[in-house]
């Protein structure tokens, strides 16, 4: 459990955040805004357009605090999935633009310092997952989460079976959190 | 019994994914609402996973301008709201929403009573923040007027947001006009931000917020609920070049809010931070060190 600090359902800030106090704002956004930052950056490849969407997540996460469910994830787990889904919004806006999606893979990193400090010890086991996933599963992975794209869309890509494709995100992801829970109750 | 959360269950990571359509999500999100443990959880492993995947990458610091932007466009729309609730009465739901709206229900009589009898106090002032509130909430209707179909749901659920955020709009700007000069300060190239955090000392309901430019040594502070108190003070202070400077003490008006404008921060070294320490009445008899306990610290950031 040494490494669920972020994780944590009983963080304390967070039924202060859902009840709109805003003085634990500042401390939350510390602690995640590099995340978000890196996350939109990754995906846009643009650092304005990030910026962007680091602003857009967090006054949509404080809009939406209520509507936060901490029993369906962790606050970084949220505002990981608000700031994805703002990213991607803007990737299917740029229609004309080349897709950056394939160029961007969980490829490993040149520098080994993960954006969140304590979660080093599970990324290193993480990062040995996905790295061991086969290229096409790993391939069809990156096109679903940074990319954003359907199972049809990544089938057309890929070109491979539509079934083929569902199977390799679905089990390939199912395999990467197994890896985490694992890690996290061992 | 167990029929939706067969089904369902198989949707789960296309749920996380965003891959399904709003009916599709809408059936998971009923689900999990009805509190099926099992779903609940693997939808939230699921999340952490992907955010652990996410943090695989590089991390890339966020621009250090940004934070004082948006963290005051929060703020300034978490005012607003609670002010908004206050003249709501009765329509609340959660009992947490119900506390707040009670203390802030009686501050919405105080502002009504004295908007009554004509008092020429601003009922809202902080018109320091205006600029960067104003950008901050532009992005928020901007934000909501994006297009595309999963942003409808999103749109419906913050319509009351936008709404309070057009009404910010207004006021700000009006009171942008009226106090253009410490409008000015906002906009100033490197004016630096401050939220100042309580310390274990504090009255948990204080908060603050400090903006300084550096150039021309210029300097706002904000602190709200300040308890009045005919035994104490709260004095103002800048760290400079290590040591503090008594900026005077603070004197809430009858909605707990303290405003201290300084023209120009006395000194050559720069303003590291801002505090608030709690004194005897009058403020600390060294105005160059707090007698009493720091209540509240922050440091300025750009
Ligand atoms: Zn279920």
């Amino acid at each position: 459990m040494a490494h669920s600090v972020n994780l944590s359902v009983a963080d304390p800030r967070i039924p202060r955040f859902q009840g709109g106090d805003e003085t634990v704002l500042g401390e939350l956004y510390d602690e995640h805004a590099d995340h978000v930052f890196s996350l939109a950056l990754r995906i846009l490849g643009d650092r304005s357009e990030a910026e962007d969407v680091l602003q857009e997540t967090w006054i949509q996460a404080w809009a939406k605090r209520s509507e936060y469910r901490p029993e369906q994830a962790s606050f970084a787990g949220w505002i990981t999935m608000l700031a994805r889904s703002r990213a991607l919004d803007r990737v299917r806006r740029r229609s004309a633009r080349v897709k950056k999606e394939a160029e961007v893979g969980l490829e490993e990193p040149t520098r080994s310092s993960p954006p969140l400090a304590e979660w080093g010890l599970l990324a290193d086991k993480l990062r040995a997952e996905v790295a061991s996933l086969e290229p096409q599963q790993r391939t069809a992975l990156e096109l679903a989460y940074w990319g954003g794209l359907s199972h049809s869309k990544i089938s057309e890509e890929m070109g491979q079976p539509l079934g083929t494709v569902k199977t390799w995100v679905r089990s390939g992801i199912l395999r990467l959190r197994d890896r985490v829970v694992k890690e996290r109750t061992s | 019994m167990n029929g939706p959360h067969d089904l369902l269950r198989e949707s789960l990571v296309d749920f996380v994914l965003g891959n399904l359509d709003d009916a599709e999500a809408r059936k998971v999100e009923a689900h999990l609402a009805e509190g099926c443990a099992e779903c609940n959880a693997e939808v939230r492993e699921l999340h952490d996973t992907l955010a652990l995947v996410a943090a695989l990458s590089d991390r890339e610091p966020a621009p250090s301008a940004a934070r004082g932007r948006i963290l005051v466009a929060i703020t300034q729309s978490a005012s607003e709201e609670r002010r908004q609730q206050g003249g709501l009465a009765g329509h609340h739901q959660s009992g947490d929403r119900q506390e707040r709206h009670d203390r802030d229900g009686r501050d919405e009589h105080d502002v009504r009573r004295r908007r009554d009898r004509g008092d020429a106090t601003p009922i809202f002032r902080m018109p320091m923040w205006g600029r960067a509130a104003l950008v901050g909430l532009a992005a928020a209707c901007l934000l909501l007027a994006v297009d595309g179909v999963q942003l409808r749901k999103e749109r419906i659920l913050l319509r009351n947001e936008v709404v309070l955020s057009k009404a910010r709009i207004v006021q700000l700007e009006s009171q942008v006009d009226e106090s253009q000069q410490w409008a000015d300060l906002v906009t100033a190239g490197n004016a630096q931000f401050a939220q100042l955090a309580p310390t274990p000392d504090a009255d948990p309901a204080m908060t603050a917020w400090a903006i300084y430019d550096p150039s021309s040594r210029r300097a706002a502070i904000v602190v709200d609920s300040v308890e009045p108190n005919d035994d104490r003070d709260f004095e103002l202070w800048a760290i400079a070049g290590g040591a503090p400077k008594s900026l005077g003490v603070i004197t809430p008006d009858a909605n707990g809010r303290g405003i201290v404008r300084i023209d120009a921060v006395s000194g050559d070294e720069p303003v590291a931070a801002f505090a608030v320490s709690r004194e005897p009445k009058g403020g600390s008899p060294d105005k160059t060190a707090p007698s009493g306990p720091v209540v509240l610290v922050g440091a300025l950031g750009d």
